[in-house]
This record gives C-alpha cells, sequence and structure tokens, in this order.
C-alpha cells in the first residue's frame, strides 16, 4: 500500500505525463481550439451589431481594452463604428489617437464608415501629424463617408505633389466635379486634374481643355481624356478634334480618345474618307489595335476593288 | 327555473372563455400535415404566434409572428392548436435544433423570441456543448438579441476569454 506522500508523487508524475502527452498529441487540434475560440469571439462581437447600444459598448470597450489580436480588435472597431452613442464615437477618436498604428489607421476607417460628421472634422489633424498610412487612412475615411470637401481642403492645403495628386485621385474617385473644378481655378492646374475630370466623368471640363490650344500638351492630354469618359457626345467632339485640327500630335491624341472609347465606328469613317496612303494605314493599325471587325469590312472591300 | 338555465349558460361562456386563454399543458405538438399555429407568450410581452408546416409528421417550417416579428405576405391557411404553455412551446421546438439542418435557424428565432428565461438557457447550451458550429454563431446572435442579463453574461465570459 502506498502512503500518502507516495500517492502525490505518483499522481503528480500522472500528471505530468498526461499534460505531455497532450501537448505531444496534436499541435493542431490545440489550434484547431484557438481558431475556433477566435472565430467564436468575431462571432459574439458581430451578434454585438443588434444588441442594444448599452449593452454592447462595455463589451467592445472591454475587447479593446484586452490582449486579444488585431483581427477581433479591428472587429470590435467595427462594431463601435456602428454603436449610435456618442461614448462610442469618442472611444473610435481615441483609438484612432494612440496606439497600435494598425489599430489606429482601421479606427480612422472606421469613423469613415461611421460618418459622423464631428468624428470626420477630427481627422483632419490625425492627417496633418500623421505618416504616409495615416493619411491614406484619413483619405479613404473621407471617400467611405463621402466627404469631398474634407478631400478638397487637403488638396487645397497639400504640401507636396504627392500630397495633391492622391487626394485628387480620390476626389476623381467619388466624382467630386465642383471641387476638382475649384481647384483648376486655384491657378495652379497640373495634369494629374486631367485625369480627375474624367474619372469623375466632368465632360464640361475636359472639353474645354480639349479646345483650348493655348498649351498643346496639356490639350492633347484632356483630349486622350475625354476617351476615358466615352458616350456618343465625347465620340463626335473625338471626330471634330481630329477633323478640325492641322496638328499631328492633336490627331494622335483624339485617335488615342477613340481607341480608349472603343469608336471604332469613327475610325472606320475616317478612314473611308482618308485620301492619304499614310494615314489610312495608321487608321487600319487604330483598327487592328482595337480589335475591330470593322477591319473586315475594310478588308472585304479592299479585296472586291481588287475584283 | 328559467333563472337557473340563464345562470347555466352563463357559467358555461364564462367557463369556455375562460378556458380560451387558458395556456394548454398537454401540448404534445401538431400532428397531420399542413400548417398548424399555436399562441403562446412573446418575449416582448405580446402574443407570440407559431406557425409549424408539418410533413409526415415533422416540421419542414416554422413562422413566427408577435409584435415585433412579421413576416411579409405569410398568409397561410393553419389549423389552430390554441394558446400553448411557453415551456411547452419551446419543448417542442427544441427537439428539432439539428445541427446543419436548415430549419434549426428558423428553430433558434422561433425560441429565442418565447418569453421567460429558458431560450437563454438553450442558446447558451448549444454555445458551449454544439459541434456545429453556424449553430453556435446563430445562438450568438439570438443571444445578443435578447435583452438578458444572462445573455449578456455569457457573451461577456465568451469575450473575455484569452485564447
Amino acid at each position: 500500500m502506498m502512503n500518502t506522500p507516495t500517492k502525490m508523487t505518483v499522481a503528480l508524475l500522472a500528471l505530468i505525463a498526461m499534460s505531455a502527452s497532450y501537448a505531444q498529441s496534436d499541435v493542431s487540434e490545440a489550434n484547431d481550439t484557438a481558431d475556433t475560440s477566435e472565430a467564436l469571439k468575431i462571432a459574439a462581437l458581430e451578434a454585438l451589431i443588434v444588441a442594444p447600444p448599452e449593452r454592447a459598448l462595455p463589451l467592445v470597450t472591454k475587447v479593446l481594452d484586452s490582449n486579444n489580436n488585431n483581427e477581433i480588435k479591428s472587429r470590435a472597431l467595427f462594431i463601435l463604428s456602428q454603436i449610435d452613442l456618442p461614448e462610442a464615437r469618442q472611444q473610435l477618436l481615441d483609438v484612432a489617437k494612440t496606439g497600435d498604428d494598425e489599430l489606429r489607421q482601421e479606427a480612422v476607417r472606421m469613423i469613415g464608415i461611421g460618418g459622423d460628421a464631428d468624428a470626420l472634422a477630427g481627422l483632419a489633424d490625425m492627417y496633418n501629424s500623421g505618416d504616409e498610412n495615416m493619411r491614406e487612412a484619413v483619405l479613404e475615411a473621407y471617400l467611405i463617408a463621402g466627404d469631398t470637401q474634407a478631400v478638397a481642403n487637403i488638396a487645397a492645403s497639400a504640401k507636396n505633389a504627392d500630397e495633391f495628386e492622391n487626394a485628387v485621385h480620390m476626389l476623381g474617385a467619388m466624382g467630386a466635379q465642383d471641387e476638382l473644378r475649384a481647384l483648376r481655378s486655384n491657378g495652379v492646374f497640373p495634369d494629374v486634374l486631367i485625369e480627375a475630370f474624367a474619372i469623375s466623368g466632368d465632360l464640361e471640363s475636359l472639353r474645354e481643355l480639349a479646345l483650348d490650344g493655348s498649351d498643346t500638351q496639356r490639350q492633347a492630354n484632356a483630349i486622350e481624356a475625354l476617351g476615358i469618359v466615352g458616350g456618343d457626345e465625347v465620340d463626335q467632339t473625338l471626330m471634330q478634334i481630329y477633323q478640325g485640327t492641322d496638328s499631328a500630335e492633336i490627331r494622335e491624341s483624339a485617335l488615342s480618345g477613340m481607341l480608349i472609347s472603343g469608336y471604332d465606328e469613327g475610325v472606320l469613317e475616317l478612314y473611308r474618307a482618308s485620301d492619304d496612303v499614310g494615314e489610312k494605314r495608321e487608321l487600319l493599325e487604330m483598327l487592328t489595335i482595337m480589335d475591330s471587325d470593322r477591319v473586315f469590312e475594310v478588308i472585304d472591300a479592299a479585296l472586291a476593288g481588287d475584283r | 327555473m328559467r333563472a337557473f338555465l340563464r345562470l347555466v349558460v352563463v357559467a358555461a361562456l364564462f367557463a369556455a372563455c375562460i378556458g380560451s386563454e387558458t395556456s394548454r399543458a398537454d401540448f404534445t405538438g401538431p400532428v397531420g400535415d399542413g400548417w398548424h399555429t399555436w399562441r403562446t407568450e412573446s418575449v416582448d410581452g405580446s402574443d407570440l404566434e407559431v406557425f409549424a408546416s408539418i410533413k409526415s409528421g415533422r416540421p419542414t417550417e416554422i413562422r413566427i409572428r408577435s409584435k415585433s416579428v412579421c413576416w411579409d405576405n405569410f398568409s397561410v391557411h393553419a389549423q389552430e392548436l390554441g394558446r400553448v404553455d411557453t415551456e411547452q412551446s419551446i419543448s417542442w421546438l427544441q427537439r428539432y435544433i439539428v445541427p446543419g439542418s436548415d430549419l434549426s435557424s428558423d428553430v433558434l428565432m422561433a425560441i429565442s423570441l418565447h418569453a421567460g428565461e429558458r431560450p437563454v438557457t438553450i442558446l447558451a447550451n448549444i454555445l458551449t456543448s454544439a459541434s456545429d458550429n453556424k449553430l453556435r454563431e446563430e445562438a450568438l446572435f439570438w443571444l445578443a438579441q435578447s435583452d438578458s442579463d444572462a445573455a449578456f453574461d455569457i457573451l461577456d465570459r465568451l469575450l473575455s476569454e484569452n485564447n
């Protein structure tokens, strides 16, 4: 019979052996458990979106203050952005201001999703004091919130060309035609605005530039950009420009515009109207590049002519 | 004699009236193919109407109607089973929480809308013991929907766990 200390020792040894065996038995099982636990936490957080805000906020706060990983905390930030309480908005701003960079940027994006005007206004300081990633996050937040004026302010006060370009591209993606026009009227006129006009679909501004011959390079860029906007009106404008100019550069731009807009009908029309062999070759090449079936119309006509 | 008869009729009517509002404690669930419906108490204090479509003795669809839940365009001719005790209604529904079954989602919803603490207990059990993660996630969803302290204690514990 074993005495008590011996029993204890045996029990301890058995426990140690069991632990060792468990630890060695299946590492992936432990990983699976961790994955399941994490998945459940994420599901629990997502479920909080339907919970009463007063109930959800303390739980979300607890998760953000815990040592959970950033994936879980990011989900918590999303739930926080959906809680319609001033404390939740303040907390989101607090996370955006201090702590882990990844979470700060995520909090900024969530402020964009939340769309609260006061919180969005608070992002301007973060943009000015933040690094490149933070500035990108702030721009994304404004994009998500559709705050075109805030992006226009960033563009107008940009400290360098990159900053200006990023903000202007964002305005283009947001379709902020008025804000882009306002930037144009500031006097400074980089080419990036032409791209943004095109992306925002501002046909009027582009046409004005495309017909303005005071700066050939800018005019050529605007003509090509018209192709991005596309449509019947653009096609007609490109035809007019092509037929009305003596400049080879402008004609080439008009042709590029037609290529971009996919106006093969116009290219074929120009081909048929031309008597210039060189020009005809160039237009035929363009139709080929456009992978247009109209090339076959040209070939058939040529073959018929031969016969 | 006439007064006595009148009294009997009134008593019978009163008894019928009371009887119609008394929950059935002997509820064993709907029998026979087709839609059946019964009323019980909802978590929001209103009447909860449970609709079950039965085929070959098993439910194929569950629908719920209450003050806070309504199904657009849901209108069926259902056999009326009267008022049923909440516990009985839950017990019948609970039988059809089956992992991997599409019906389970509707059953969980229906259970969670019943009055009392038992729905939270059932959801908590699913959360801790079900092997089907989809079912567990749905249990979480309905726990978060409830405004019960017990439910939020469970969520709190889950979110406070260390990985």
